[in-house]
């Protein structure tokens, strides 16, 4: 983990299955990665949430938030449901909101929900298909 | 041996063989019957009666009429009174065993092994008769002797195969049950094996994928998923983990419908570790899905929409206070006008007087005045006759500048209606724009100009002049925040084309990222350091340009630095908008 990253006190890194990590650049930091792996189940979905709006908290200055979830193989309805509801956090804020590369299950649950069209999904150049 | 012992021993003999070939010669519960019958025969006016535990508690009894059941507690057979006698117990089990034949008492014989009552042998008398003498009770008791083996065996089977019924009907009724049970759950209901093939599947299953179990069972479940990656992470967890609980999936109906499920499932594996079965329920949550799915889509709309409002609001303010400046600035610039005009005036009265006393001075020295000429020398006029000139020179040039800043004040700031339009010189107006921004440019950079003569336009020379000074002070800054060693350039060209007339400013400052350029004409998005910018100079301008003028703003990132703006507009705004109608 490099100088900038941090991954103490993320509530959806506590679940069972859940990985997550966060990256800042700058002082104060202008921009946010919140890196999330494995599978984020209905609670990790909504501690996600919680997360986020308690690093928007932290960063008053955040201009960008990027949610890579290029490890994350499973998301339930609910947890997209939080995604939704951060594109909505950060639209209110003027926070320009990336969410990078998710996988194949994901990205199915998105369209079948009806976000795809809605998210600012971003496909990293290599990155794996839907 | 007497012959009245010589006859009750035939008489056992006789009944200890018919009671054999009663047992022999039958099979399964129809022995008890013939028994009865056997001892019935041997005793005349008495009724042969047979009982047997069938199971711990219950037994049977028959009789030549009949067969029955009934229950007696163990510790009942404790509390008989012998071997004979049974009064109401014995009305009872006969009530039982044959109703339409009343009789009383019954003398009976029990069957033992080890301990164990097994049933008894009984004779039971017609209402009224005498109890069965002791004599013929032994009789009896010897000749059922030899039975006590078979009996016990007999018993045994018996009670085996009672055992073996309860437990089947046990079984039938739990299975009943299970089948309730299962076909009541309005979830979905699986059972898959080894090979993925789903084995049970209730109503529900059946409602859900839209097909009769008949053509449900045996095929495969995969063939309901239509998202292969679903499934194949829902097995692997199920794999690792041995059961999986709500792991939403999407089945496909056989009308080709998704439905969205929440599955919990567990899985049997075998002893190698590989799933040999698989159990699962099935949620339908679409509906919820799609109730979510409106709230959620409607709540980003909304966002959306604030968001959009907002920066509206906020431009809106922005435009009404740069019109406030700019109303502020044309009055200022009238109020300099006017005391300008008449020190403008009474300079020049003031020259042509100075001038013609510094001539009369020279005359006078010329001529000899020594008066004049010690005055001169004493006052140290000599230096402000010979500078005075020079003086007059700069301070024209100084009332010139000055009224030109006003006369450019007073255009630039020009307070016209939004929708009115004049003919405007895109030339003349970034001139102006220049030399309102002279201030942000002089210390860094030179300005090259490459004009050409686009024609006039129809415009709001107030908000054009606004955008030319929003790109000259931006270039101008691009190239101060390099804090480089070498004045940066600023070339500004015009032209026309395809019935416009263009401008570009181009600078050789750092240029744009492409983040930044993704932004750059947002509201409020500014790279500068806070309070050099409110971050709305672009995006007033491109209103300005693409809603209020129909024409464009675009801008080039070279891949070395630097940043080329091009404005351009219609020559004829109505001709344009035609073309874009």
């Amino acid at each position: 983990m490099s100088p900038d990253q941090e991954d103490a006190g993320l509530l959806c890194a506590a679940h069972l299955g859940t990985a997550a990590s966060l990256s800042l650049k700058g002082s104060p930091p202008f921009a946010a990665g919140l890196r999330i792996e494995g599978s984020l189940g209905n609670e990790a979905g909504l501690d996600l949430l919680r997360d986020v709006e308690g690093i928007i908290r932290r960063c008053p200055g955040l201009l960008e938030l990027e949610l890579d979830l290029t490890g994350l193989n499973y998301a339930s309805s609910t947890a997209v449901g939080a995604l939704a509801s951060i594109y909505v956090e950060t639209t209110a804020r003027r926070i320009e909101l990336r969410i990078l590369d998710p996988g194949a299950q994901v990205m199915m649950v998105l369209e079948v929900l009806g976000f795809a069209s809605f998210l600012p999904i971003v496909r990293k150049a290599g990155g794996r298909g839907a | 041996m007497g012959p009245e012992s010589e006859f009750s021993r035939g008489r056992e003999l006789e009944l200890e063989a018919s009671l054999i070939e009663a047992f022999l010669s039958s099979e399964g519960d129809e022995v008890f019957a013939r028994l009865a019958a056997a001892l019935g025969k041997a005793f005349p006016g008495r009724g042969g009666v047979v009982a047997w535990a069938e199971s711990w508690g219950r037994y049977r009894i028959a009789t030549e009429d009949g067969e029955s059941q009934f229950t007696l507690e163990a510790d009942a057979w404790a509390r008989l009174p012998g071997d004979r006698g049974w009064g109401g117990d014995a009305q009872r089990i006969l009530g039982l065993a044959a109703p339409n034949r009343p009789r009383h008492d019954i003398d009976t014989v029990l069957l033992r092994d080890k301990g164990e009552l097994l049933g008894f042998v009984g004779l039971a008398g017609s209402e009224g008769s005498l109890p069965l003498p002791a004599s013929e009770l032994a009789l009896l008791s010897r000749a059922v002797a030899p039975l006590q083996a078979f009996a016990a065996e007999r018993v045994r089977q018996a009670r085996l195969e009672s055992v073996r019924e309860m437990t089947s009907q046990a079984l039938a009724k739990s299975e009943r049950r299970f089948q309730d049970f299962i076909e009541s759950s309005s979830d979905m209901i699986y059972i898959m094996d080894a090979s993925g093939a789903v084995v049970l599947i209730n109503k529900a299953g059946e409602e859900l994928l839209g097909l009769p179990r008949s053509r449900i069972l045996g095929r495969g479940y995969a063939s309901f998923c239509p998202f292969e990656v679903d499934r194949a992470y829902f097995m692997d967890r199920l794999k690792a983990e041995g059961s999986v609980r709500d792991f939403e999936m999407t089945l496909q109906r056989s009308d080709s419908a998704l439905v969205f499920v929440s599955e919990s499932a567990s899985a049997v594996l075998d002893a190698e570790g590989s799933i040999a079965e698989v159990r699962g329920i099935v949620h339908d949550i679409t509906e919820r899905i799609e109730a979510q799915r409106e709230i959620w889509k409607a709540n980003m709309e909304l966002a959306e929409a604030n968001s959009a409002l907002k920066r509206t609001q906020t431009a809106m303010v922005q435009q009404e206070k740069l019109a406030s400046i700019g109303q502020l600035a044309a009055g200022i610039a009238h109020e300099i006008n006017n005391p300008l005009g008449f020190l403008i005036s009474d300079f020049r009265v003031l020259r042509e007087a100075a001038t013609s006393v510094s001539g009369l001075l020279e005359t006078a020295r010329r001529a000899g005045d020594t008066l004049v000429e010690r005055s001169i020398r004493e006052e140290g006029l000599d230096y402000l006759i010979e500078e005075m000139p020079k003086i007059f020179i700069e301070m024209e040039e100084g009332f010139a500048r000055i009224a030109e800043i006003v006369a450019n004040l007073k255009t630039f700031a020009r307070t016209e209606e939004d929708e009115s339009r004049t003919a405007y010189d895109v030339n003349e107006g970034v001139r102006k724009s220049l030399a309102i921004a002279r201030n942000e440019i002089k210390y860094v950079a030179d300005v090259e100009f490459d004009l050409g003569s686009p024609p006039n336009v129809q415009a709001n020379s107030g908000e054009i002049n606004q955008v030319f000074l929003n790109l000259l002070v931006n270039a101008g800054q691009a190239i101060a925040s390099q804090s480089r060693p070498e004045r940066g350039k600023i070339k500004v060209s015009s032209g026309a084309g395809k019935g416009m007339a263009w401008v570009e400013i181009e600078d050789d400052g750092p240029g744009i990222s492409e983040g930044v350029a993704k932004r750059i004409f947002e509201p409020f998005f500014t790279t500068k350091e806070p309070g050099k910018g409110t971050g709305l100079g672009l995006s007033i301008s491109y209103d300005i340009i693409t809603r209020k003028h129909k024409g464009k703003i675009l801008f080039h990132r070279a891949p070395t630095g630097g940043t080329t703006f091009r404005i351009e507009l219609p020559v004829d705004p109505a001709a344009k908008e035609a073309d874009n109608g």
